[in-house]
């Protein structure tokens, strides 16, 4: 599996996982919410009806003293959205379900009064203690899996609990159901993906296969015409003497060489073995800059930098050399004004700029990095494969480089 | 100095005689395996200067020849020098890949015959 594979694989899982949970998420929360929302609705109803349903089954009232009860025909189980289905709040049954208690307490907050107990898995005791701490807020929940409601009516503070575990309990049971789900869901998209990928990419690399094997092809054509062309030409200058004609083709033959070798390089990297190593990119720069003054001031170009020191990386030192070569290479070749270079460390990211004036029109133009690809009138001796294989470097390195030209300044941006 | 220059490429051979004749005396040169062994069975060369696709037979073959006689060598491959420079795939022999100019062939020659025939790329 090639970088480009694992990247596709890990953004897609990744992809799918983050829909997935938040597909998910959303589900429960909702779940959740409808949850609360019917519990207050209950809590509601009962504080409305002060304190309780009515008449329990068997006679026993359940009512708070003094207050009215509620009649209990005209059951529409729609009512209330249909949300509770044919157990709807008007439904007799709802009386005999739900587990709840209301205590009145005084003003000092002491229980007077048990308005109503139906709910076995808390004394009454625990009932009166847990009203007392519950009057600072409205409605909320409590112990887990309890829901309440704090009103006032007669001069008393009523506390209604209502006990929603039967409730919860599917809601707890979705909400493992769909991690289980969701870690399932990435397994699975794991290795749909990964044979997707497998055929996705495969047109892919055999096209980048076949190019490059075009380029090394070309390559090696190349080469033994060359030898032959500056061979003959050494000849001729013996026979009838150097003149303008022979300095040319010696120039050209010079070109070419210089093609065949990016072509070398193009056909061979990043497939030839890198030997990554701690380098210090400031020092490659600078050598490199150093290397190149004299051919900067022969075209009358002075050079900026601002190279911070020690800026190290973890990569191939001959590619970070040759990414230097090429960046400067492409310098001599393109600008217009004054060149910069800058070099500094961002984070965990390194930053190498470089700008200059250039003939271009303004915009973005990462299609310089293409092979064979010059952009406005590309000077003698341009190749357009020089970006290319800095753009080769720099992905093997899984760093990013961006160009564009503003106000007539080609700016190139490579972050590793 | 007697050279074998052997390529199957004519115009090659046609201008490197020339070039070699002018700089190291007599050149003889080749086109095909065959045509090696036999003028390495009956005459005495100094060097030779061997192409490695040459066709009918392989430069392997060629090599052990002259190791046989104690002959130098010159490989001329295209661009694999990395590859060509390792002793295992051809011992003793000093690499120049293609493309090289007359004055990297002369030095070439001048490398194997004087300095031995320990591998080198001296193109890079």
């Amino acid at each position: 599996m090639n970088k480009a594979q694992k990247k596709f694989l890990i953004s897609a899982v990744a992809a799918v996982f983050v829909l997935l949970t938040v597909l998910l998420a959303v589900i429960n929360v909702t779940n959740f919410t409808m949850i609360s929302e019917d519990a207050d609705r209950i809590t509601e109803m009962i504080a409305n009806r002060s304190g309780s349903f009515g008449t329990a089954p068997g006679g026993q009232s359940q009512t708070a003293p003094g207050s009215s009860t509620a009649p209990n025909g005209g059951f529409d189980p729609m009512r209330n959205g249909g949300r509770f289905g044919p157990m709807g709040l008007d439904s007799p049954e709802l009386n005999a379900t739900v587990r709840y208690f209301t205590i009145a307490l005084d003003d000092s907050g002491k229980a007077v009064e048990t308005v109503a107990f139906r709910i076995s898995a808390v004394t009454e005791e625990e009932a009166k203690e847990w009203a007392a701490s519950l009057v600072s807020e409205t409605t909320g929940w409590t112990h887990g899996t309890y829901r309440y409601r704090v009103t006032e009516a007669n001069g008393l503070t009523y506390v209604t609990v209502v006990d929603q575990a039967r409730e919860l309990l599917p809601s707890y049971r979705i909400l493992i159901i769909s991690a289980v789900g969701d870690v399932l869901a990435v397994v699975i998209s794991y290795f749909v993906l990964k044979g997707v990928g497998t055929r996705l990419f495969a047109p892919l690399e055999e096209a980048d296969r076949s190019q490059k094997k075009f380029i090394a092809n070309a390559d090696k054509e190349f080469r033994l015409p060359l030898t032959i062309i500056s061979a003959n030409t050494e000849l001729l200058e013996k026979t009838h003497g150097p003149d303008d004609q022979t300095r040319s083709i010696r120039r050209q033959v010079g070109r070419m060489n210089t093609l065949v070798e990016k072509l070398r390089s193009m056909s061979l990297y990043p497939e030839e073995e890198a030997k990554p190593a701690d380098v210090s990119l400031s020092d490659i720069l600078r050598s490199a800059l150093d290397g190149a003054a004299e051919r900067f001031a022969a075209k009358g170009l002075s050079v900026e930098t601002a190279i911070a020191d020690d800026v190290t990386v973890h990569a191939d030192p001959a590619a970070m050399t040759r990414m230097a070569d090429e960046l400067i290479d492409n310098a001599l070749r393109y600008a217009t004004t004054d060149v910069t270079f800058r070099l500094r460390r961002e984070g965990d990211r390194i930053l190498l700029e470089t700008e200059n004036g250039a003939a271009l029109p303004d915009g973005p133009c990462d299609q310089i990095f293409d092979r064979f690809t010059t952009l406005g009138n590309a000077p003698e001796g341009a190749t357009g494969l020089g970006l290319a294989y800095v753009k080769d470097i720099v992905r093997a390195s899984d760093g990013r480089l961006t160009a564009s030209v503003t106000d007539g300044t080609f700016s190139l941006r490579i972050a590793l | 100095m007697r050279i074998l220059l052997a390529a199957p490429d004519r115009d090659l051979l046609r201008c490197y005689n020339i070039i070699l004749d002018e700089a190291f005396g007599e050149t003889v040169t080749a086109f095909d395996g065959t045509h090696v062994l036999a003028l390495l069975a009956d005459t005495d060369f100094d060097l030779c200067i061997l192409d490695r696709d040459l066709p009918r037979v392989g430069h392997a073959e060629i090599r052990k020849k002259l190791a046989e006689k104690g002959i130098p060598a010159i490989v001329l491959t295209n661009g694999d020098a990395e590859q060509d420079a390792s002793p295992e795939a051809l011992p003793e022999a000093l690499v120049l890949p293609f493309p090289f100019s007359p004055d990297e062939m002369r030095a070439a020659v001048r490398l194997a015959t004087e300095k031995g025939t320990e591998p080198v790329n001296d193109h890079e």
